[in-house]
């Protein structure tokens, strides 16, 4: 690792004075369980690392009939909040995917979303509840909705003076959810395919009044299937109806290693986060 | 004199690890923890090719670069090293044989500048063709990975093929295999590979070297065999064996991989040239995957003939190890692994043939197992397969053709300490072997057997302290296995004092007296009984000394509760500390005759009747001093639309001829386990064109506590007769049924068969779909 110098602001304000003064040269750190890596494997070299994780007003959790976290908020505290059950436990399944006890205590939100690694577990969650993101810079501040946000592997929309401040989902959607995902190989690992799904039905017709679907680590970014969304739309729910559901999303993704296998997997995983989703529509 | 039967009070107890408490509170100072004053940084030059010629290496630049104290190639020193057959130098010399060859390497003030250096080395290379399949590395004459194969000086009972990349061909013959097959009534062939793994210890190689005032060389290394190293370095540049000392530092976690040279002969290379000051080696986790000896890649073909009713007749095995770019220790795994390879079984007519192949590939070396995993992943798979088709029960197979005490073995050896029936059943009965399955769900087993290197030999000092402590002197490596709790265990039961008052001290090459290796589940057999003497001697110094001052005759004095006393006389006795063992008295003093004298106790072992195997045939009546006998029964879940498999539990039965720890045991066994999971379905060195893709622990994927199934360990002791009270070795068992229980599992489950490890959630489906194809 080559020598930087290491900078800890511990107001927000403080923060962006820095990467305002210290622009491209500056890294932001938050859990540091991706950048530190890249450090070490030499695929990027910053001058400063701004370590943000003294900011404790960018670590907090506020839902009621909206969703407000703070982006240093620990993907363990995420975990374990008790709103995160029933038809909002997508978020806590999303995070438990990440890491182990240890990464999830040092991981935060705002890093799993600002690294935009394509296999990273919380945006998919997140974009089947139309989250967004607030950036603030010196002087400015601005909403992006999560999917404008992802623009390609590791490469978001943030500017480099930019931070993320908050990431909403405002209001909470009626209906429930679910996030099912399968690791490459053992227990703790990167996600081989993870799939969120949104489901808002109507309990007694058994129909389907809007889904939502997202998928990590099958494309360059995560992303939503439309297309297997507009077939459930308004479709009786049904195992065969999940499954079709699931045939469709598969067409959706573009996986690069193991095709076949993610593939297949894809349609399993949309079946199976289909029909979790719809366990728990609230009665 | 050993002492007689009597009720025992330390051994089968599982006293805290001697160990224990550092380790857990962090305290232990490692190998790579190790810092010396004005101690120098170690970096080394690696070949981006895996067979090159070296043409040029230019490292004049380096000279002019503030903070570098020394730069060193291959061509500084011509001394050869090896394990088996001298095919090594200190760093690579004229040619590079595999991606990470050590071409070049500098000491500096720290490692930033070290690396720096590194970037103004210039190598020219000529690339050569390159042999990475061991199948065409055998056929190949024109590509030569070790042209000077014929010259190379080679160990006893190892067979190199001049003029080809055959570095060892291991044969065995017994009875007339053409008529068994005739006389069979199913006669099935097949062939199942193994992978490429890795040790992957949590503590990387690590080695510091120094030569002090007097010119002798000093290396401290968290190595499994200190007196190896001292000898091949000493060899390898001339010197006298005074001239070499090596300590062991505190090790975590060997496995075999820390078994022979690693970090050490470029970390003396470079101290050499530093006038004093010493040098550290620390290799990387990259430099852990692509440089440290890894596990031997197999290809074994089973060609096996039973009768109806499951009677084994014959048996004929190809083995082919991928060794890589030198043959280490690989020629002796081929070896081992070959005269094992009909598996722990009476079979009357056998022909093996076990080859060792160079590739320009990394260094296949010791690990935990040392070849049979991958001999028992085939040949236990495949006797799943012969079950099947003959319409028998699996455990009823193996009980039917199971070896037992007396047996003879495939090499002519009367086999002793036999408990793999006892294993068989246990195993099988701890999962309810035979009784009700859900969907998708099977359970599978498998045996295996395994020998210990023979002959070997080692010995030990135990010193009886002024105040009735003990400290144990010898050169068995406590690498995590238990060895030091174990051998203070026998040497309490030995001496009657407890566990607690004895020390052992880590191996020193100047200090320690000689051991073999802590390698092949010696150290409780061999070093244990090595103790066990010295202390039988220590204790009989000791009640000579309290004899002469209670007049009373040795025989007659017993040790209890800290004091030598007369037998059944417990008014006539005397403090073991009270004793003159160091200090002398002067007449009248406590009662002496003014006498006193330091105990030591000095003990040493090794079978005496060991023989080699005859070239030709295989054949030799005591190729190991002991057996190991192991099996493993698996049940498993398939999810049928992933592949994807779910270890549900796995019951794991040693016979360890007498259980000294039967904690340390559970241990050993569920460590091994895990291990064996892991082979079995995570672990993957994979390789494009001779480099490794997946060098680090986020990309190679070792199992974690949340990846392991229920264990259940289970102990058999059938005591060995020279066994240490009884005990053999444990530390390799447990890992080599682990993926052909689980596979067999599998098929039971879901009716797929998966020859080539590892076996992926891809491969399973595949399978499946295949048999819905048909």
């Amino acid at each position: 690792m080559k020598p930087f110098a290491y900078l800890e602001p511990t107001t927000l304000e403080e923060a962006l004075d820095l990467l305002q003064g210290y622009g491209k040269r500056a890294k932001v750190l938050a859990g540091g369980t991706d950048l530190v890596v890249q450090m070490k494997q030499g695929k990027i070299n910053p001058e400063v690392v701004i370590n943000l994780s003294r900011i404790r007003e960018l670590n907090f959790m506020k839902i009621d009939s909206e969703i407000r976290i703070g982006p240093l908020t620990p993907l363990s505290r995420i975990a374990s909040h008790p709103s995160f059950t029933g038809r909002l436990a997508l978020l806590r399944e999303a995070a438990l995917a990440v890491g182990d006890e240890q990464i999830r205590n040092t991981a935060t939100l705002g890093g799993n979303i600002a690294n935009a690694s394509p296999s990273a577990d919380m945006p998919p969650a997140l974009l089947t509840l139309g989250a967004k993101v607030k950036l603030q810079k010196k002087g400015g501040k601005r909403i992006v909705g999560l999917e404008e946000f992802c623009v390609g592997p590791f490469c978001t929309h943030l500017e480099e003076e930019e931070l993320i401040v908050e990431v909403s989902v405002s209001p909470i959607p009626e209906g429930s959810g679910a996030y099912v995902w399968r690791p490459k190989r053992t227990a703790v690992d990167e996600t081989l395919v993870g799939v969120g799904a949104w489901l808002r039905g109507d309990r007694e017709k058994k129909t389907c009044l809007q889904a939502s679907l997202a998928l990590s680590s099958v494309a360059p970014i995560p992303i939503r299937c439309r297309r297997a969304e507009s077939f459930l739309q308004g479709k009786a729910l049904s195992p065969e109806i999940f499954r079709q559901a699931g045939e469709i999303a598969a067409t959706e993704a573009s996986p690069r290693s193991r095709a076949d296998y993610r593939t297949n997997l894809i349609s399993i995983l949309t079946e199976e986060a289909l029909e979790k989703a719809w366990g728990r529509t609230p009665s | 004199m050993i002492s007689q039967e009597r009720k025992m009070e330390s051994i089968g107890t599982s006293p805290a690890r001697l160990d224990a408490r550092e380790k857990v509170t962090g305290r232990t100072t490692y190998g790579a923890d190790l810092r010396l004053p004005g101690m120098l940084y170690a970096k080394v030059l690696r070949s981006p090719y895996p067979h090159a010629r070296i043409l040029r290496v230019d490292g004049s630049k380096v000279r002019n670069l503030p903070g570098v104290a020394a730069v060193v190639t291959g061509e500084d020193y011509p001394g050869t090293l090896g394990v088996t057959i001298h095919d090594q130098n200190f760093l690579a010399r004229g040619k590079v044989r595999f991606v990470g060859d050590a071409v070049a390497a500098v000491a500096a003030v720290d490692l930033d500048t070290a690396e720096e250096a590194l970037s103004l080395i210039r190598v020219d290379y000529e690339p050569l063709s390159a042999l990475l399949d061991p199948g065409e590395a055998m056929k190949n004459r024109e590509v030569l990975i070790h042209e000077d194969l014929a010259q190379y000086s080679v160990a006893a009972g190892i067979f190199p093929f001049a003029g080809t990349n055959i570095c060892n061909h291991f044969k065995l013959r017994r009875g007339n295999v053409d008529r068994g097959f005739r006389e069979s009534d199913l006669v099935l062939e097949d062939t199942y590979t193994s992978h490429m793994v890795q040790h992957a210890h949590l503590e990387p190689h690590a080695s510091v070297a120094q030569v002090d005032p007097s010119g002798r060389i000093l290396v401290w290394s968290n190595t499994q065999t200190p007196y190896f190293n001292r000898k091949a370095l000493a060899k390898g540049l001339n010197l006298p064996l005074t001239q070499v000392r090596v300590m062991c530092t505190a090790l975590g976690g060997g496995f075999g991989g820390k078994s022979y040279l690693r970090a050490e002969p470029v970390c003396v290379a470079l101290a050499l040239k530093t006038k004093g000051r010493p040098v550290k080696l620390v290799y990387t986790r990259e430099e852990e995957f692509g440089v440290a000896p890894v596990r031997h890649p197999t290809m074994i073909r089973c060609k096996t003939g039973m009768r109806k009713d499951g009677t084994w007749v014959a048996q004929e095995t190809e083995l082919i190890f991928d060794t890589g770019a030198y043959a280490d220790i690989g020629p002796r795994v081929c070896r081992n692994a070959g005269f094992s390879a009909a598996g722990p079984y009476k079979v009357p007519s056998v022909r093996i043939d076990s080859y060792c192949v160079y590739t320009n590939k990394p260094v296949g070396g010791a690990f935990r197992g040392f070849g049979i995993p991958q001999m028992t992943w085939a040949i236990e798979s495949h006797l799943d397969v012969m079950a099947e088709k003959l319409g028998l029960d699996p455990v009823e197979l193996r009980l039917k053709n199971a070896v037992e005490e007396g047996s003879l073995s495939v090499t002519g050896q009367v086999l002793h300490s036999v408990g793999l029936k006892e294993t068989i059943r246990q195993a099988a009965e701890k999962i309810s072997w035979g009784k009700g399955l859900g969907t998708n769900r099977g359970k599978g087993i498998a045996c295996m057997h395994k020998s210990t290197v023979t002959p070997s030999s080692s010995s030990a000092f135990v010193k009886l302290n002024e105040d009735a402590s003990v400290t144990i002197l010898c050169s068995a490596v406590e690498m995590g296995q238990g060895s030091s709790t174990i051998l203070a265990q026998i040497a309490a039961e030995e001496l009657s004092i407890p566990v607690e008052k004895i020390a052992v001290v880590r191996p020193d090459t100047d200090v320690t007296p000689y051991d073999m290796a802590s390698v092949s589940s010696r150290s409780t057999f061999f070093a244990g009984n090595a103790v066990r003497r010295a202390a039988a001697d220590a204790r009989e110094q000791l009640l000579q000394i309290a004899a002469e001052i209670l007049e009373a005759n040795p025989r007659d004095l017993v040790i209890d509760s800290g004091k030598v006393m007369v037998r059944g006389v417990p008014e006539r006795a005397i403090l073991i500390s009270d004793l003159p063992l160091g200090e002398a008295f002067y007449v009248g003093v406590k009662g002496s005759r003014g006498m006193g004298r330091p105990v030591l106790g000095r003990g040493s072992f090794t079978v005496e009747d060991a023989t080699p195997l005859d070239r030709e045939t295989g054949q030799g009546k005591n190729p190991s001093a002991f057996w190991m006998y192991a099996t493993q029964a698996a049940e498993v879940e398939v999810e049928p639309r992933s592949g994807r498999v779910k270890i549900l539990r796995i019951s794991s039965a040693h016979d360890v001829g007498k259980s000294i720890h039967p904690v340390s045991i559970e241990g050993q066994i569920q460590g091994a386990l895990v291990m064996g999971v892991g082979t079995a379905l995570f672990e993957e060195m994979e390789l494009e064109n001779g480099r490794v893709k997946n060098p680090t622990l986020a990309e190679y994927k070792l199992p974690s506590a949340l990846d392991a199934p229920e264990m259940i360990p289970i102990i058999v002791e059938e005591p060995h007769s020279q066994g240490p009270f009884g005990a053999k070795g444990l530390g390799e068992p447990a890992l080599a049924p682990t993926a052909a229980a689980i596979a067999n599992a599998i098929y039971a489950a879901v009716g797929v068969r998966v020859k080539d490890l590892p076996i992926t959630p891809e491969k399973i489906l595949e399978g499946l779909r295949r048999k819905e194809g048909k």
